[in-house]
């Protein structure tokens, strides 16, 4: 069976792509953080302020909600602020989804578009 | 679909774990035996048991949480993967599940490892979020779910919420209509669907491996459960096991008749690896 090895490095690449590694220490190389950043653009939708800097880089092993809280820091918002974020325009992630996973998934060029706005937006 | 892939896809919408709901008090009296949908979720169970239980009447549900051995239980997993998990975690250490499964119930501290606020709203929001990604992975938009009549998207979810599997699908089959083309061009040639919806869950609290994967490989064949595992994660070993629906599968599983009638109701092929 042939092995496709990844073009990129990454986190996994600690492992020989040709010799079937254990389970084990699959699982443990999925664990190691990945320190790797996404470039994430924030894009206001509606009356959403806007930012003095779209561009962002974010670690990528970071969960969504990490995203939605840097936001949410960035806006100086309070706890009860509704804000909601969307990933092109298209669909709110669960805020327990990896940023890489959403990157790999869903980036478009050498980001990932992020839409945010003060009311449910597309539903 | 053809009629074998018809009654494989019921069974699987059919399929229940029986479990049993312990309050998490002392009181023995304080437990309902009942069977739920591996498709379904917690949220959905709380709003039952609320109805069964005079207790949890005045109990707000966005506090209500589970345990299983002691492990708080995510409640936007559906409750077949949140079983097949353990399952195999257990398998591990040469254990079994005694059934019926025992979920603990809590009204209070609730655990900060979960996500917020399962109510049926929430619940209801995840799930459509989740048929959205989908769409947006098979057909690069979510054209297909956003074009549903308002009619049709609360038809799906009440399908979901009372097991009506023709109700769902008179739905569903709209989402997963591969024939139009990006920007609802008809081109059946060149574009079927894109890429896999598809979720790897391995032990030991692993993250959740989700990347880009096709339904044909490189050269142009359908591609196969085994190597779309390969592609994900290309160091997996050759003798690891992948269990959908409490079913171990073999790697030669077509990858595009697993995502059509294997996936969950959220369209997402959520497959354990263990």
């Amino acid at each position: 069976m042939s092995m496709m090895s990844s073009e990129t490095p990454s986190s996994s690449d600690a492992l020989d792509d040709n010799t079937a590694a254990s389970l084990d220490q699959v699982i443990a190389s999925l664990k190691t953080k990945d320190t790797s950043k996404v470039i994430v653009r924030f894009c206001a939708i509606g009356n959403a302020p806007i930012l003095k800097q779209s561009y962002y880089k974010i670690t990528a092993s970071n969960k969504f909600q990490t995203v939605i809280q840097f936001l949410r820091r960035e806006l100086k918002y309070q706890g009860t602020d509704p804000l909601f974020l969307y990933i092109n325009s298209a669909f709110a992630p669960a805020p327990d989804e990896q940023l890489s996973s959403l990157y790999k998934c869903f980036g478009t060029g050498n980001h990932l578009i992020i839409n945010y706005c003060t009311t449910v937006a597309w539903g | 679909m053809s009629s074998l892939d018809l009654d494989i896809s019921k069974r699987i919408w059919s399929g229940k774990i029986p479990v049993q709901i312990v309050l998490g008090t002392h009181d023995p009296a304080d437990t309902l035996f009942m069977e739920v949908p591996r498709c379904s979720y917690l949220p959905l169970l709380t709003s039952t048991l609320c109805t069964q239980w005079d207790r949890l009447e005045t109990i707000d549900p966005g506090i209500i949480w589970y345990d299983y051995d002691g492990e708080p239980l995510k409640w936007h997993y559906p409750l077949g993967l949140l079983y097949d998990l353990w399952c195999t975690a257990y398998q591990k250490e040469k254990k079994s599940i005694k059934l019926p499964w025992k979920l603990t119930l809590h009204t209070d501290t609730y655990p900060d490892v979960l996500l917020q606020n399962p109510t049926i709203d929430t619940m209801k929001d995840m799930y459509m979020a989740m048929l959205k990604e989908a769409d947006f992975l098979r057909h690069g938009s979510t054209k297909k779910v956003m074009n549903l009549s308002k009619q049709d998207q609360s038809q799906l979810w009440l399908a979901l919420t009372t097991e009506r599997y023709d109700d769902y699908w008179h739905v569903n089959h709209q989402i997963l209509d591969d024939r139009t083309g990006p920007a609802g061009t008809e081109d059946t040639a060149s574009h079927g669907p894109r890429h896999v919806p598809l979720r790897l869950y391995l032990p030991n609290q692993c993250p959740v491996v989700q990347d880009l994967v096709s339904f044909v490989t490189e050269n142009g064949e359908p591609n196969q459960l085994d190597k779309a595992i390969r592609q994900l994660v290309p160091s997996m070993p050759l003798d690891v096991r992948v269990m959908a629906h409490g079913v171990q599968l073999p790697g030669s599983v077509p990858i595009r008749w697993a995502a059509d009638c294997l996936s969950y109701p959220d369209n997402f092929l959520h497959l354990v690896v263990y």
